[in-house]
């Protein structure tokens, strides 16, 4: 009796304990699916806003780029609203509870980052971007607005600083253990950052540089430098025609023009300013002493300033700066303005029309082959003074005028030089600067070509460069092997006396080509192959870097194989990149990075 | 008759010898090949390089300077190289040891009769050293720069392979680990039966 009655008590004891385990299972069971389920339900809200967000960013920036700012403005207010969206759902105490747990917790914490990096980008940068109408950068009836463009240049000041303080927030998540769309989101915005710093440091040194170099200060006169690209120098080709430009209140004029190999701007006997000892090692005196030999070094505001000063000791103008473009560039620019007649100079030449087609074969052959010299420098300045009146006269496109700038930066085809130091330091970080720089983050080998001819040879030059990042050594060291290729598409005859010129190489059809090879800041030069012969190297040292120099001589039809072997200063990344003297074919470049080195 | 042609042979050697130095003077536009090459551009400290001159006189003496910076210094200090030369050109010293020091340890080296000369320098220190060539008759400069950097201890090896070796050694570590305990574990039970067989 006492045993079973016992029996039962332990059994209703153990059905009452059971009945609470699978009560607080049950608990357990919903509060976890109840979560779960806001966290979903959350999930599919923010990612909704998000992909709005990215598609409404899109549309903003084709309406920006096309000068559509009205309906640019509608987008903004959209986009904002779904920023909003999306930090207000992915910042809820469940989310951000959800970000402390393990394993999935990084891919909730992630989301919400994004979030708010957009959600900031959209209310802190946007609206400042959109104070500076592209339209203003354009010049109307022959004058810029720079009432306009001043007026913007606080507020993308302040944008940009906002870019940057969200561009390092969102390059300090972690990428391990994400999740694959999470991962593929967190890459696409680090890309669109990228965009949005450039664009934003653009706009910034656009607006406040634009109105000073405009004369809104008072006047300023320029040198415009045309880079002739058949005679090649180390920042494109030999300074060959030059217009001093007047800049006041916005507008731009022609003063003067001249050519650099004439009796405008003939030899010096001294150099003009003083040249550093390592300058004078790698090139002599010839920077110093003739106009077209100021830019044997790649390193631009060297050159800039050598030109300046020889053209003060000529004309007694101390010019504000120096631009530089070639004939490419103008053929970019035509493909946005439409064809240029040159007047005045019918009959001369096949092709009195500038086109986009045809204006680089126009003006660095066809020249050469049917004027002489006179005649030569004559239809320069005239195809010159053609394109630069249709910029200033005809309405143009922004956006098109925009998109061939930026190709021809981009290229390192357009390059300016200030004489005013302020101005000077805020463009030296960017491309249009042309600054060999003395520190860098990735390896950089710079390939430039300077032509040792004498001869406008180098239109028929084609190149490759090949770079590839090779073994660590034991000292943290890298080795670089790189392979440019030269080839030759120039007749075997029928050239004329102004194409073949000095004729150096011995043999007038053969271009010779004094290769430049710049090793990456504090690296250096080991050896070189030419067609896979050891070849001695010339040598010298530039801004940090080790220059090795070849002679490279290519015969009409042949194609020389230039291999050198260089090494990256101590603990460099696997990556590398090329610096190379553009040409006026482009140049087919391939890179091969490797992992880092293991320590 | 004789001592005419000689002097006239003279005075066309003089006129030859100085041709480079008129050229040098006077500088055509376009940049010239380097007139002062080396065979390697970066070497280890004892390697051999060859520096090639050219365009200098016919049978011209020239004289090498060595300037050595260290490496992580820009400008060209004024710090004399330690270098050691051995000649290939025309009369000149098969071996040439040059110590550092405040003595200038420069060199001399004879052209060939078309200008030409080659040396082989060895560094003893690393850093860059701006080796300066100039022709004693000509006046003719060229110069040359060349890394030098410390020995590197071994082959060079790349990141992915010094982990494929690591990899391998982590293997054959793992494996005699293995093979050792399996000897002891073996032993040991071949004792134990030893111990029963001898018990039953």
């Amino acid at each position: 009796m006492t045993a079973t009655s016992g029996k039962r008590r332990r059994r209703s004891r153990g059905r009452r304990r059971l009945r609470r385990v699978l009560l607080a299972a049950l608990v357990c069971a919903c509060l976890v699916s109840l979560s779960g389920g806001w966290l979903v339900l959350r999930g599919w809200q923010t990612r909704e806003h998000l992909v709005g967000a990215m598609r409404l960013a899109r549309s903003l920036s084709e309406q920006v780029r096309s000068g559509d700012l009205v309906q640019a403005r509608r987008t903004l207010a959209a986009l904002q609203q779904q920023t909003a969206g999306a930090r207000s759902s992915s910042g809820d105490p469940a989310w951000r509870g959800a970000g402390h747990l393990p394993y999935a917790g990084r891919n909730f914490a992630t989301v919400q980052a994004i979030s708010i990096a957009v959600d900031d980008l959209a209310r802190l940068a946007f609206p400042a971007l959109l104070s500076l109408d592209p339209a203003a950068l354009v010049p109307k009836a022959g004058r810029l607005d720079l009432a306009a463009l001043r007026s913007t240049a606080p507020t993308l000041a302040a944008a940009e600083p906002e870019v940057r303080k969200v561009d390092r927030r969102v390059d300090a998540l972690p990428t391990a253990g994400l999740h694959p769309q999470v991962r593929d989101a967190l890459r696409q915005l680090r890309d669109e950052l990228d965009n949005l710093t450039t664009v934003t440091t653009a706009a910034r040194i656009a607006a406040a540089l634009l109105p000073p170099i405009l004369g809104a200060n008072g006047a300023r006169t320029y040198l415009l430098v045309s880079q002739n690209l058949a005679e090649l120098r180390a920042t494109g080709g030999i300074w060959g025609a030059y217009a001093a430009i007047r800049t006041e209140g916005g507008q731009a004029r022609i003063v003067a023009q001249g050519g650099t190999a004439s009796e405008d701007l003939p030899m010096f006997p001294q150099p003009v300013l003083q040249l550093s000892p390592e300058m004078r090692a790698l090139y002599g005196d010839l920077p110093g002493i003739y106009a077209p030999d100021v830019n044997l070094t790649p390193h631009f505001p060297t050159a800039a300033k050598l030109y300046r000063e020889m053209y003060r000791r000529r004309s007694g103008t101390s010019v504000d700066g120096v631009l530089a473009t070639d004939p490419v560039v103008l053929s970019y620019l035509l493909q946005a303005i439409g064809p240029v007649q040159v007047t005045g100079q019918t009959g001369v030449v096949s092709q009195p029309t500038l086109a986009a087609t045809t204006a680089v074969r126009t003006l660095l052959s066809d020249t050469y082959r049917t004027l002489d010299l006179k005649a030569q420098d004559r239809y320069f300045a005239a195809s010159a003074r053609a394109v630069f009146e249709a910029i200033l006269q005809r309405p143009i496109d922004p956006r098109a005028l925009m998109t061939v700038l930026d190709r021809a930066v981009e290229e390192r085809r357009l390059l300016f030089w200030s004489a005013h130091e302020q101005e000077q330091e805020m463009i030296a970080g960017t491309r249009l600067a042309g600054v060999l720089p003395e520190r860098e983050q990735v390896p950089t080998v710079g390939v430039f070509l300077n032509d040792g001819s004498g001869a406008k040879l180098g239109y028929y030059l084609t190149h490759e460069a090949e770079l590839t990042v090779g073994d660590c050594r034991r000292d943290g060291r890298r080795e670089l092997r790189l392979r440019v290729t030269l080839s030759s598409s120039a007749p075997r005859s029928g050239l004329s006396s102004s194409v073949l010129g000095l004729g150096l190489s011995g043999e007038p059809y053969t271009a010779r080509t004094l290769v430049y090879l710049f090793s990456p800041a504090r690296g250096s030069v080991v050896s070189a192959r030419l067609d896979g012969t050891a070849v001695a190297v010339g040598s010298g040292t530039e801004r940090g870097r080790h220059v090795g120099i070849v002679n490279v001589e290519t015969p009409p039809g042949r194609t020389r194989v230039l291999e050198a072997t260089l090494l990256t200063p101590v603990d460099a990344p696997g990556t590398a990149d090329l610096w190379l003297t553009p040409g006026v074919s482009p140049w087919t470049t391939h890179i091969s990075s490797a992992p880092d080195c293991k320590k | 008759m004789r001592l005419s042609r000689i002097i006239t042979a003279l005075v066309a050697g003089l006129a030859v010898a100085g041709v480079p130095a008129a050229a040098g003077a006077a500088q055509p536009y376009p940049p010239q090949p380097p007139s002062l090459t080396a065979t390697d551009t970066t070497v280890e400290i004892g390697q051999a390089t060859t520096l090639i001159g050219t365009g200098f006189g016919a049978n011209e003496l020239v004289r090498l300077d060595f300037t050595f910076t260290p490496l992580a210094a820009r400008a060209p200090g004024a710090q004399p190289a330690r270098v050691e030369t051995g000649g290939m050109g025309a009369m000149a010293p098969a071996s040439l040891e040059l110590k550092g020091g405040p003595a200038i340890p420069s060199t001399t080296v004879r052209a060939n009769s078309e200008g030409r000369f080659t040396k082989v320098v060895k560094f003893h220190h690393a850093g860059q050293v701006l080796v300066t060539a100039t022709g004693l008759s000509t006046a003719r400069v060229a110069s040359v720069t060349i890394t030098v950097f410390r020995p590197q201890p071994g082959l060079p090896v790349t990141g992915s392979s010094v982990g494929s070796q690591l990899a391998v050694g982590g293997g054959l570590l793992a494996t005699g680990v293995l093979l050792v305990l399996m000897t002891v574990v073996w032993r040991r039970r071949r004792r134990q039966d030893v111990t029963a067989g001898s018990m039953s």
